[in-house]
C-alpha cells in the first residue's frame, strides 16, 4: 500500500511516518501542499492523509485541485480545527474522512485502512475468526474452540469491534464511538468494566489469552500472552 | 461632548439639530410673512381700484347730468380737495389726446399710456396699471375709463397707504424674525441636549469602559423611548461582553491552575525515567503514563472548550429529534458494570418514550456525567435512582438520587463552578469540570439543573428541560 502524508509539522510527520512503516506501508511525504500535489499527480496512492494548515498551497485547495484532476485518491484531512463547521466544509471538499489533532495514531491506523477497504470495494465478511474464535454476524453465534459463548448485545458488538480490527489497537474513545455511538471519552473507565467482562466470557479457561490491554492505548485482539 | 475625544462643535449632533429647527422655523415664518404680504397688499389694491372706479363713475354721472364743463371744472376742484399730491384727474378723447386736467405740476412724468388706451377701446372695460415714478417712495394706481361715449378719464391716486403698510411691514418682519430665530435656536439647542443626554450618557460609560471598569452600566431612565431603549441594549451588550470576559479570566486562571498539574506529572514522569530508568518495561510504563496523562489533559481541555463556547452561545447545537428515554437507558447500561463492580444498585425508572429535541451527544454527556458523578460519591452497596418524567407541556425532568456522601451546605452553591471540588472529593479522581458541563448543557436546552443534599445521607440532582 503506498500512502501520500502531507504535513508540514516535521515531528507529526514523522510519527506517522514510522507508524505506518511499521503497519507495512510505503510512506511519501511532502512538507507543503505544492510539493505534495506534484506528488499526487506523479504517483499513485492508495490513500493520502493531509493536513489543512500548509505553507503555500492549502489542504483544502489541494484536495480541490486533485479532485479537478480526476485523482480519485481516498484521502483523509487532518486537522486542529474540530467545529462541525470545519468538518462538513472539509468533507465537501472531495475529502474521505477528517481526523482532528491530537489524535491517538490506533485512530488514523484504523481509519486509513477502512477507506483503502471501502475504496477496493472488499465485501463485508460475515463470518470473523480469529485463532480459535469465531462469531457468525448473521446468526450472530459466538464460539471458542467449538464451544458456544453466550454474549450479551452490547458484549457482542464490542468483540464484533476488537475482531474487525484484530492485531491492531484500538483506543477507548473509538470503541466508544463505534459500540456506544458516543463520541466522547467519559472519562470513568466504563470501557475497561466492558471489556473486562468480555474477557472473562472469552478468555477464561484457556490458555492462549486473545483480548489484550495495551496500557494507556487501549485494547487489541492477538495471539499470544 | 464632555467626554472623551472631544468632537468639534460644529460637528455635534445637538448643533445640527438646532441648526436645522432654526432654518425650519425661520422658513416657515418667511412663508407665513409673505402669504400675509401678499393678502393685505391685494387687499389695499382693491380698495384703491374701487375708489378710482367710484370716481370715474362719479364723472360720468355728472356728464350726463350737467355737460362737460362741470366734469372740467369738479375735476380741478375734487383732485384739489384730495389733495394735489395724492390724486389727479385728466379727460382725454378717445385718440389719448389730453383736453383737460387737474393740477398737474406734481404729475408731469405720468403721461397717457397708448397701451392702456387701446386695450380700453377694445374690451371697453377700465384698465389699471400701476406705476412707478423715479425718486418717488410711493407707487402710482391709474384707472383709464370711459365717462362718455367719447370721453375718458384718467384717474391716479398715490398708494402712499400702501407703500407706508409695507414700510411698517418690513420693520415689524425683521425685529419679530430676529427674535423668532434666536428663540427657535435657543429651543433646538434645548430640546437636542435634552434628547441627546442619553446618548452623552453611554458615551461617558463606553468611555469609563474602555479605561477598564467593565462592571459600569447606563443608567436607564423609565421613559422607554429610543435612549432608553439604546441604554437598554447597550447594558445588555455589556453583560455578554462581562460574562465572556470574566469567562475568559476564569479560564486562563483555571488554565494556569488545573492544567499545570497534568503537565507536571507527564514532565515528571518523564524525567525520572530518563535520569533512573533502566528496563524496558520501566520505559514502556512511562510511556503509557504520559499517554494516560495526556488524554486525560486532552479531555479537560476539550471540556473547557465545550463549556466555553455554549456559555458564550458559539456552541453550535447540532439538534435532532430524539427519544430521550432510549437515550437515558443506554447511559444506565453504559455505566451498569461499574456500578455493579461498585455493589451499587441503579434503578431507573423511564417511561416508554419520550421525545425530546437537542443535540444528543450534549445529552449523552450530560446524563453520564451525573451518573458518572452519583457512583463516584457513592459508596459500596448504595443506592442509585433515576427517574425521567414528562409533562403535558413538554417540559421534561431528570433526576439522579443517590444514597452517597453528599455534599455540605458550605459546597452546594458552587459545586457547578468550574474545576470547583469539595475537599472530600480531592481523592476521587476526575476534572472538576463534570456538573458545569452538566450545567452549561442543560442551560443551553433551555433548562437547568439544581442540587438538594444532605451531608452522609445523598444528593439529588435534578434537570428540567424545556422550561
Amino acid at each position: 500500500m503506498r500512502l501520500l502524508l502531507v504535513e508540514d509539522d516535521i515531528k507529526i510527520a514523522s510519527f506517522i511516518e514510522k507508524g505506518f512503516k511499521a503497519a507495512g506501508y510505503a510512506v511519501d511525504r511532502a512538507e507543503d501542499g505544492e510539493r505534495g500535489l506534484d506528488l499526487a499527480l506523479a504517483e499513485p496512492y492508495d490513500v493520502a492523509i493531509i493536513d489543512i494548515m500548509l505553507p503555500k498551497v492549502d489542504g483544502l485547495s489541494l484536495i480541490r485541485k486533485l479532485r479537478s484532476e480526476r485523482i480519485a485518491t481516498p484521502v483523509i484531512i487532518l486537522s486542529a480545527k474540530d467545529s462541525v463547521d470545519d468538518r462538513i466544509r472539509g468533507l465537501e471538499t472531495g475529502s474521505d474522512d477528517y481526523l482532528t489533532k491530537p489524535f491517538a495514531f490506533s485512530e488514523l491506523l484504523a481509519r486509513v485502512q477502512a477507506l483503502i477497504r471501502r475504496s477496493s470495494g472488499i465485501t463485508e465478511p460475515t463470518r470473523l475468526t480469529f485463532s480459535t474464535l469465531s462469531m457468525d454476524l448473521i446468526t450472530r453465534e459466538v464460539a471458542r474452540e467449538g464451544k458456544g459463548i453466550d454474549l450479551q448485545p452490547l458484549e457482542f458488538s464490542l468483540l464484533e469491534y476488537l475482531m474487525r480490527n484484530a492485531g491492531r489497537v484500538v483506543s477507548k474513545t473509538m470503541i466508544m464511538e463505534h459500540v456506544w455511538d458516543y463520541n466522547f471519552d467519559p472519562m470513568t473507565n466504563v470501557v475497561e468494566a466492558r471489556v473486562s467482562r468480555l474477557r472473562d466470557k472469552v478468555d477464561k479457561g484457556f490458555s492462549e489469552k486473545l483480548i489484550h490491554t495495551v496500557r494507556g492505548v487501549g485494547y487489541v485482539i492477538r495471539k499470544g500472552n | 461632548m464632555s467626554s472623551g475625544k472631544a468632537i468639534r462643535f460644529r460637528n455635534t449632533l445637538a448643533f445640527r439639530l438646532t441648526l436645522w429647527y432654526a432654518a425650519i422655523f425661520a422658513l416657515s415664518s418667511i412663508l407665513a410673512f409673505f402669504f400675509f404680504y401678499v393678502l393685505v397688499t391685494s387687499v389695499i389694491r382693491e380698495q384703491t381700484d374701487r375708489e378710482l372706479l367710484d370716481r370715474a363713475a362719479k364723472f360720468s354721472t355728472l356728464l350726463s347730468v350737467e355737460g362737460i364743463d362741470a366734469v372740467k371744472s369738479v375735476a380741478v376742484v375734487e383732485s384739489r380737495a384730495g389733495g394735489v399730491k395724492k390724486t389727479f384727474i385728466r379727460l382725454l378723447y378717445l385718440n389719448g389726446r389730453v383736453f383737460s386736467s387737474s393740477n398737474m405740476s406734481y404729475w408731469r412724468n405720468i403721461g397717457v399710456d397708448r397701451e392702456a388706451i387701446r386695450q380700453l377701446l377694445k374690451d371697453s372695460t377700465p384698465v389699471f396699471a400701476t406705476v412707478s415714478i423715479p425718486e418717488r417712495r410711493h407707487k402710482v394706481r391709474i384707472c383709464y375709463g370711459f365717462i362718455g361715449t367719447d370721453i375718458i378719464v384718467q384717474v391716479g391716486q398715490s398708494m402712499e397707504l400702501s407703500g407706508s403698510f409695507i414700510e411698517a411691514f418690513r420693520k415689524i418682519f425683521v425685529a419679530t424674525m430676529a427674535f423668532l430665530l434666536l428663540l427657535a435656536a435657543a429651543i433646538g439647542w434645548f430640546m437636542a441636549r435634552r434628547a441627546l443626554s442619553g446618548v452623552e450618557a453611554v458615551t461617558k460609560t463606553a468611555h469609563l469602559i474602555s479605561q477598564d471598569a467593565l462592571e459600569q452600566r447606563v443608567p436607564v431612565k423609565p421613559h422607554g423611548d429610543e435612549i432608553d431603549q439604546l441604554a437598554t441594549t447597550f447594558n445588555s451588550m455589556l453583560d455578554r461582553i462581562e460574562t465572556l470576559i470574566t469567562g475568559m479570566k476564569e479560564m486562563s486562571d483555571n488554565i494556569a491552575h488545573d492544567l499545570k498539574s497534568p503537565i507536571t506529572r507527564i514532565r515528571g514522569i518523564a524525567e525520572i525515567t530518563i535520569t533512573t530508568g533502566t528496563s524496558l518495561p520501566e520505559y514502556e510504563s512511562m510511556a503509557a503514563s504520559i499517554i494516560e496523562e495526556s488524554d486525560r489533559l486532552l479531555g479537560m481541555i476539550n471540556t473547557m472548550l465545550v463549556i466555553s463556547r455554549m456559555e458564550a452561545g458559539l456552541g453550535e447545537l447540532n439538534k435532532q429529534e430524539m427519544n430521550l428515554s432510549l437515550i437515558t437507558r443506554e447511559a444506565c447500561e453504559l455505566f451498569h458494570p461499574i456500578a455493579e463492580d461498585k455493589k451499587i444498585d441503579v434503578n431507573c425508572d423511564l417511561p416508554p418514550s419520550l421525545a425530546f429535541t437537542g443535540d444528543v451527544g450534549k445529552i449523552q454527556r450530560m446524563i453520564s456525567n451525573l451518573l458518572d458523578n452519583a457512583i463516584k460519591y457513592t459508596p459500596g452497596g448504595g443506592r442509585i435512582a433515576l427517574s425521567l418524567t414528562g409533562n403535558k407541556k413538554g417540559g421534561i425532568t431528570l433526576s439522579v438520587k443517590d444514597s452517597g456522601i453528599g455534599i455540605a451546605q458550605k459546597d452546594l452553591p458552587h459545586i457547578f463552578e468550574r474545576f470547583y471540588r469539595c475537599d472530600q472529593s480531592r481523592s476521587e479522581e476526575g476534572t472538576g469540570l463534570g456538573l458545569s458541563l452538566a450545567r452549561t448543557i442543560a442551560r443551553a436546552h433551555g433548562g437547568d439543573i439544581t442540587a438538594e443534599s444532605t451531608e452522609g445521607e445523598g444528593s439529588t440532582f435534578t434537570v428540567t428541560l424545556n422550561l
